[in-house]
């Protein structure tokens, strides 16, 4: 009953990973492809993830009061509920890119968008990453999704500022440039969401805490 | 929801004067396991005992019930105890193997104590099925004629689940089976009872609230002989009606 339980949370989640991966590529055609029906899929996947996001809140729930899990089933369960709410955001920030999108289609021929289709492959691929991370327990892909967050926070960096320096004297492009940087801030937190599935994928394996630059093994 | 195969309406059992139960109605489900769950001396063991009829035998105590408890929609006041004991059967906290008798004997006991006679291979048939169906039939099937006295604890207490089951009962009562066991010995016993609920409904009085999240699909609660609530458990432990009920789960009385 208790491994049915485990098993059901691990494939609703594996779903619910399937699902946010699918809205962020739609997201990105959206986006770079300036292709309204991929932007239009994404709104529409967005309530399946908050419905599975319940689910397995609720499941996990279940899991804690009735089966009152130890070592690493319970650091599973922690890690699920973290993961679950993790997943849920960054299907949050896929909305949020679709909706810039959207508005950015009629600059179609302005747009520059110079170094954002890069900072979307290596978010994307630390996305990924994480999330095979997770399914296979594997910390040495874990540790590879934490070494790219520097990478992507580098490049916001640049967009800003090139953002921010066009800004200051074409002021008709002040509307274009301000989706170009929250498109690249959300697809930053995307990659510290996804930061954080790779931690919690240590966590879950090896009881190790490797947040916020610490390294500490749980209950010593 | 299920079908009920144990229906109590009104229930009221007395030591004497004194009220032990106090107007429980409930119905219990088919192929479910029902934990009934309660702070010491809420009378929980007395309700079930009350199931099988075994709380009217009490009569030095003045044992006494009112009200009515339907199997399958028959009233078991009119029917006779001995067979209301054998369609509901009960598995006590400590286990009590018959010392006298054989592993064998005490399979069948149910059928020898009451003088019901069966061929010998009929007889054999349902001691491998009840043991099988106990897990202990790879563990006895070569000592079947010695004594039960020589088992584990775990193991004597399977053989006592085996002996309720020889009678192929529609209930069966388990008064804390597992309260004397060690965690292995119990684990064993939780997973066999999840097995054995394909074919018969269980009622289990437990002080073990892990126990009760961990094997039952209903749980029933007991304090001061009232049944306070009744749910799947799912829901009675993550998100209980009766303040009382969160109070005893959350660890303030009991």
């Amino acid at each position: 009953m208790f491994e049915k339980r485990l098993n059901e949370i691990k494939n609703k989640l594996s779903l619910q990973a399937g699902t946010v991966e699918s809205m962020l590529q739609h997201a990105l055609s959206g986006l770079f492809d300036s292709d309204r029906e991929s932007c239009e899929k994404v709104f529409q996947l967005e309530e399946n993830v908050n419905r599975l996001e319940i689910a397995i809140d609720e499941l996990c729930t279940m899991v804690l009061a009735l089966n009152q899990p130890e070592a690493r089933h319970l650091r599973m369960i922690i890690t699920a509920l973290k993961n679950n709410n993790d997943l849920e955001r960054i299907g949050d920030h896929a909305v949020n890119i679709c909706e810039s999108a959207m508005e950015l289609i009629s600059y179609m021929n302005k747009k520059d968008y110079i170094l954002l289709p890069r900072m979307a492959g290596v978010t994307m691929e630390m996305f990924k990453k994480a999330v095979r991370s997770f399914m296979t327990d594997d910390v040495n892909l874990a540790a590879e999704v934490k070494e790219l967050d520097d990478t992507v926070d580098e490049m916001e960096q640049q967009i800003l500022k090139r953002s921010i320096s066009i800004m200051a004297v074409e002021t008709d492009y002040i509307s274009l440039e301000y989706h170009i940087i929250r498109i690249a801030q959300n697809l930053e937190r995307i990659a510290d969401l996804s930061t954080n599935i790779a931690e919690e994928t240590i966590f879950m394996k090896e009881g190790r805490i490797v947040k916020h630059g610490e390294n500490e093994t749980l209950g010593e | 929801m299920a079908d009920k195969v144990l229906s109590v309406r009104g229930l009221n059992a007395y030591y004497g004067n004194k009220k032990a139960v106090l107007d429980v109605n409930v119905d219990f489900y088919k192929n479910k396991i029902t934990a009934i769950m309660g702070p010491s001396g809420c009378g929980k063991t007395t309700f079930l005992r009350c199931l099988n009829r075994i709380h009217e035998v009490n009569i030095e105590a003045r044992a006494r019930i009112e009200g009515d408890i339907f199997l399958n929609s028959e009233n078991i006041a009119r029917m006779h105890p001995i067979l209301v004991r054998r369609r509901i059967g009960m598995v006590f906290q400590k286990p009590n193997p018959f010392p006298h008798m054989t592993i064998y004997d005490n399979v069948i006991a149910g059928y020898k104590l009451n003088g019901i006679k069966k061929k010998k291979h009929e007889f054999d048939t349902i001691v491998e099925q009840s043991l099988t169906r106990t897990a202990l039939w790879g563990e006895v099937k070569d000592s079947l004629y010695d004594r039960g006295t020589f088992l584990s604890g775990g193991q004597q207490q399977r053989l006592c689940i085996a002996r309720a089951l020889a009678m192929n009962p529609d209930v069966i009562l388990l008064d804390e089976p597992t309260s004397a066991l060690d965690p292995i010995a119990t684990a064993k016993i939780e997973e066999l009872l999840n097995e054995l609920k394909e074919n018969v409904t269980i009622i289990i009085v437990t002080h073990n609230m892990a126990q009760a999240g961990r094997i039952s699909d209903y749980t029933a609660f007991f304090y001061l002989g009232e049944l306070l609530e009744y749910g799947t458990t799912e829901k009675l432990f993550t998100n209980p009606e009766n303040e009382k009920t969160e109070n005893f789960l959350t660890g303030r009385f009991g």
